[in-house]
């Protein structure tokens, strides 16, 4: 059974992960889905490499963060029976808390002068 | 689905590299997405990211699949945390003792001489087999004179010959070991100078200034390093030598001795070329580099034939004698020291083995009251592999754990090893936990891991776990897991059997080795090694008065019973010249029908502080003068060697081309055989040929001092002495002889009590293993017991049963054992004295204890099985 406990003690979060996070948090993606839309959100920056996103995605199945759609969720119009990853409960939770943990440092940072606008 | 491109199931191919279980999870989706890519970007920039990515995630993915199996084997082994800490203890035991043993062997017998090319390094001998000599003589000056000249297949060859100095340049006169030496002889080691210069062929010219060459270790603790020691001169036995370098001291142990007579040689010196002496004299060390390409053998070939040669050009010094080449790590040591470390290599791990079965056994009986948990997560979707990898990886993490453990013991018991193992053995200093050691002890607790994980691992991956869900809770054994379980027991029976006969006749022989008679008596006896300074006493008569001296006043402290001086006392070390004798009327003048004898040139008195019985005829006395006729005293062995009736009273010896006349026999002792370091105890006494110190002349003696006082006790009076006849002469450092006896047996004590701990270990060990798996067997068969016992069944018949079952396969171990035993025991022959290798007696009496050992361990068992209620076992279910 995937372990569920507090959120925060999965932070901080690797980058690849918060980023398949953010990917699957408004709709259900695959893989390839997932990548592309890292790739877009970033301007093509980060490339999640195959052997990185399943890397990630096991790892993140493990802990509970993402859960697999079973065949009957999958959209109907995929006819290459895709595998579906759709972010849990808890994963959302891990995802706001990481989240929080950035604006906090971000805050920090603007504070001193070291990033631009206001703290 | 469509059909799948080159590019696809090459792809495909790679993903092999990751854990198999992401590969089968996500094969599929990495190829759609590598399909996917292709189409979007085209397959070269697809390619070239792909393959990064593959190197880059690939072993990560590993490492964490490991890391979490060790994750999950800590957890599993938590469970059960004193299975676990006695299977870690059985195997730090075997990992750490076979570390230790192994440090050894590679420390003494198998790490290379500490010199440039040591390969090519060969030590040469005089080989006097024919006349029943041995292969291991010393080397005339002369003979090796001629091997120089003619000899094509050495580099270079040198000679050496250890010596005492004295040193009286600070205060005390300091006694120092040391050799004289060729010049070549550092060509031949290939060592160069760390100061000044080493010693050259101008050197060794007749009429060159003495000069010195240091060791190190002399220049670091006397001269403080001082750089401006070189070109001082300092007196060496009362004569100035100029020391004009030094060497390192690794510059010091090769072959059969140590250059520098005992321990680290400090002085060197350029060897006399007394070419006046007898071609006979057999004096000499002699190494040699080979050259390239040049094999052992054809040296060997090249000098035998060159002896031949020198068989026909010399025939009354050089008849039946021959030449010998060894390696240094071969001829270094008695061949009964090699033996006897592979021999504890060999009982070290035949106790790791039977640890690796006692561990095996608790596995498998884990794995089997497992089964449940493992079913459970086969049919949640693990797959066997998946599993059989698991179990492997719980195993092998608890044997590096042990190994861990195992290496750190060893490592602490390094500096207890080093003391223990006999100083007699060379390269002792040289026994350390390094790379290669550290390598093997990772090696056979990996070896150990996989031994004792394979089988569970191996039931895991057949996937045969399944039908244990429909079983009870308690997990049932199948009649191959049983099988391999009593398979243990016979395997370690037969070990213990094997090793316990092997330690039962060590001890025999070293009990007999104890009690064999020596020919003198040793107790109340201390030798020590007195050279008179040279310069002071430079002819026979001075040294012959210096002798009388101070035998004179020693004879008169009330404390010493009896003096004399010899060559060199029996077990002690010292030079010993052989010599061939013959008498000119049985022979008929010629001396091929001679004997080999060891010289002991002796002053009177001597035999008496021996205490070696005189068979016939007289001790040396004042009579026997320099200018008188020349006499000799023969041992027993040697009378009977050259006259058939082995009177020898009266009789004349020819020998170094004069005549003397048999004056006395007397007994034959023990260890006065030609090895470097004293004798050995289990050797036949050696002939020895007695002569006067008052028609022989030599310098450094041994003195034999009889007392009833202790050592403490006597030391002064004898400082005191020494002191008022030569103020330049260092204290002799007297040691009890029964101290040098007891070190030449050191080595078999050794040998004996590790190979004895170690056939305990193994008795221990196979007691619990059989103990474990009876009591396991008993535990499994509850129920059926308690039908018996129902049904009637008397508790004798019960224990009768268990007793019958275990002692089946224990039997049949100890049998193997015994078979086993009898099979190896001849190997170590070469170590047993007095006892056969295959002595009935003793695998009689070793399988007695072994069944008696075995019944010990069914009974506990046993007896419980009588004790099953038969209410409770049936309610059980």
């Amino acid at each position: 059974m995937p372990l569920q406990g507090n959120p925060d003690d999965l932070l901080p979060l690797p980058v690849a992960t918060f980023h398949i996070l953010v990917a699957v948090a408004d709709q259900d993606r695959h893989g390839y889905a997932i990548m592309q839309d890292v790739a877009a959100r970033t301007n093509g920056e980060l490339k999640l490499s195959p052997g990185t996103l399943y890397g990630s995605i096991r790892r993140m199945l493990d802990e509970g963060l993402i859960a697999e759609l079973s065949e009957r969720q999958r959209p109907h119009e995929d006819d290459e029976r895709r595998r579906y990853y759709r972010i849990t409960t808890f994963g959302k939770a891990v995802a706001q808390a990481e989240a929080a943990r950035l604006a906090t440092l971000l805050r920090q940072a603007k504070a001193v002068g070291l990033a631009p606008g206001r703290a | 689905m469509t059909k799948r491109t080159i590019g696809e199931r090459v792809y495909r191919q790679l993903l092999r590299l990751y854990p198999r279980d992401f590969s089968d999870d996500y094969a599929d989706e990495m190829t759609r997405l590598y399909r996917d890519r292709v189409r979007g970007e085209g397959p070269v920039s697809v390619w070239l990211a792909l393959l990064t990515d593959v190197v880059r995630t690939a072993p990560r993915e590993q490492i964490s699949t490991l890391g979490q199996d060790v994750r999950h084997a800590w957890r599993t082994w938590r469970r059960t945390p004193v299975l676990a800490l006695a299977a870690i203890l059985t195997l730090a035991l075997g990992v750490g003792a076979n570390t230790a043993v192994f440090s050894v062997v590679h420390g003494v017998l198998l790490r290379p001489l500490p010199y440039p090319d040591a390969d090519r390094l060969v030590e040469v001998f005089e080989d006097n087999t024919r006349a029943g000599g041995g292969p291991f003589f010393r080397v005339s000056l002369l003979n090796y004179l001629t091997w120089v000249e003619r000899a094509e297949s050495f580099e270079a060859l040198a000679a050496f010959n250890g010596r005492d100095f004295t040193l009286t340049e600070h205060g005390d006169p300091e006694r120092l070991t040391g050799s004289a030496v060729t010049a070549s002889l550092f060509k031949v080691l290939g060592l160069a100078p760390i100061a000044g210069r080493a010693l050259t062929p101008e050197d060794e010219a007749p009429g060159a200034a003495p000069v010195a060459v240091l060791a190190e270790s002399l220049w670091s603790r006397t001269f403080g390093r001082d750089p401006a020691v070189i070109g001082r001169t300092v007196p060496l036995n009362g004569v100035r030598h100029q020391i004009v370098g030094i060497v390192p001291s690794a510059f010091r142990e090769i072959g059969r001795t140590q250059i520098g007579s005992s321990g680290a040689g400090q002085v060197f010196v350029p060897l006399p070329r007394d070419t006046a002496q007898s071609r006979g004299n057999h004096t000499l060390r002699v190494v040699g580099r080979l050259r390239q390409q040049v094999s052992l053998d054809q040296a060997r070939d090249e000098m035998r034939r060159l002896a031949a040669q020198l068989e026909e050009e010399f025939p009354a010094t050089n008849r039946n004698w021959s030449v010998w080449i060894e390696r240094p790590q071969y001829s270094m040591f008695d061949p009964r020291v090699r033996m006897s470390l592979l021999v504890l290599l060999g009982a070290v791990s035949v106790v790791l083995l039977i640890a690796c079965a006692n561990v095996a056994n608790l596995v498998l009986a884990r794995a089997t009251g497992r089964q449940r948990e493992l079913a459970v997560r086969a049919a949640l979707g693990a797959r066997p592999a998946r599993i059989a990898r698991q179990l492997l990886t719980e195993n092998v993490a608890l044997a590096l754990v042990s190994g861990a453990c195992g290496v750190t013991v060893a490592s602490l018991s390094m500096e207890v090893l080093r003391t223990l193992v006999p100083a007699t053995i060379p390269r002792v200093n040289e026994i350390r936990l390094d790379g290669t050691v550290l390598f093997f002890g990772l090696f056979i607790t990996t070896a150990c891991g996989v031994f004792f994980g394979i089988a569970p691992a191996m039931r895991g991956a057949r996937g045969t776990l399944l039908p244990a869900l429909m079983q009870n809770g308690k997990g049932t054994i199948g009649p191959a897991h049983q099988r391999w379980r009593y398979g243990l027991v016979v395997a370690q029976t037969g070990l213990a059997t094997m090793l316990v006969v092997l330690a039962a006749l060590l001890l025999q022989s070293l009990v007999r080795l104890q009690e064999v008679p020596l020919g003198f008596e040793p107790s109340g006896v201390l030798t020590a090694r007195v050279s008179p300074p040279s310069v002071k006493y430079p002819d026979a008569a001075a040294r012959l008065q210096f002798q009388r001296t101070l035998l004179g006043s020693l004879d008169m402290l009330p404390s010493i019973r009896a003096v004399g001086l010899m060559t060199s006392a029996p077990f002690a070390p010292g030079v010993r010249r052989g010599v061939t004798v013959h008498d000119a009327a049985m022979t008929g003048g010629s001396p091929e029908a001679g004997a080999s004898a060891l010289e002991q040139i002796v002053s009177p008195g001597l035999f008496r502080a021996l205490g070696l019985p005189l068979l016939a005829g007289r001790e040396f006395g004042v009579q026997d003068q320099p200018g008188s006729p020349l006499v000799a005293i023969v041992s027993q062995s040697l009378a009977r060697t050259l006259w058939t009736d082995g009177e020898g009273v009266g009789r004349v010896l020819q020998f170094d081309g004069r005549s003397h006349e048999v004056v006395g026999v007397v007994g034959d002792i023990r260890g006065t055989d030609g090895t470097a370091r004293g004798g050995s105890v289990d050797r036949h006494p050696s002939p020895v040929l007695y002569v006067p110190s008052a028609q022989v002349s030599q310098g450094t003696i041994s003195l034999v001092i009889r007392t009833d006082a202790t050592l403490q006790a006597i030391l002064p009076a004898i400082r005191t002495a020494v002191r008022e006849i030569e103020p330049t002469l260092p204290i002799p450092e007297l040691r009890p002889l029964g101290e040098w006896i007891a070190e030449s047996t050191e080595q078999a004590r050794l040998t004996t009590t590790l190979a004895g701990a170690f056939a305990g270990a193994a008795l221990f060990l196979t007691m619990v293993g059989i103990y474990g798996v009876i009591s396991y067997g008993v535990g499994q068969r509850t129920q059926e017991i308690g039908v018996r016992i129902a049904l009637g069944a008397h508790r004798a018949s019960v224990l009768g049963l268990v007793l019958r079952g275990g002692m089946t396969w224990a039997g049949a171990g100890i049998v193997l054992g015994l078979l086993g035993a009898w099979s190896v025991s001849r190997a170590i022959s070469s170590l047993l004295f007095d006892v056969s290798a295959t002595d009935p007696f003793t695998f009689a009496v070793i399988a007695s204890v072994l069944g008696g050992v075995g019944v010990l361990a069914c009974t506990v068992p046993a007896v419980r099985a009588t004790r099953i209620d038969p209410v409770i076992a049936l309610r059980g279910d």
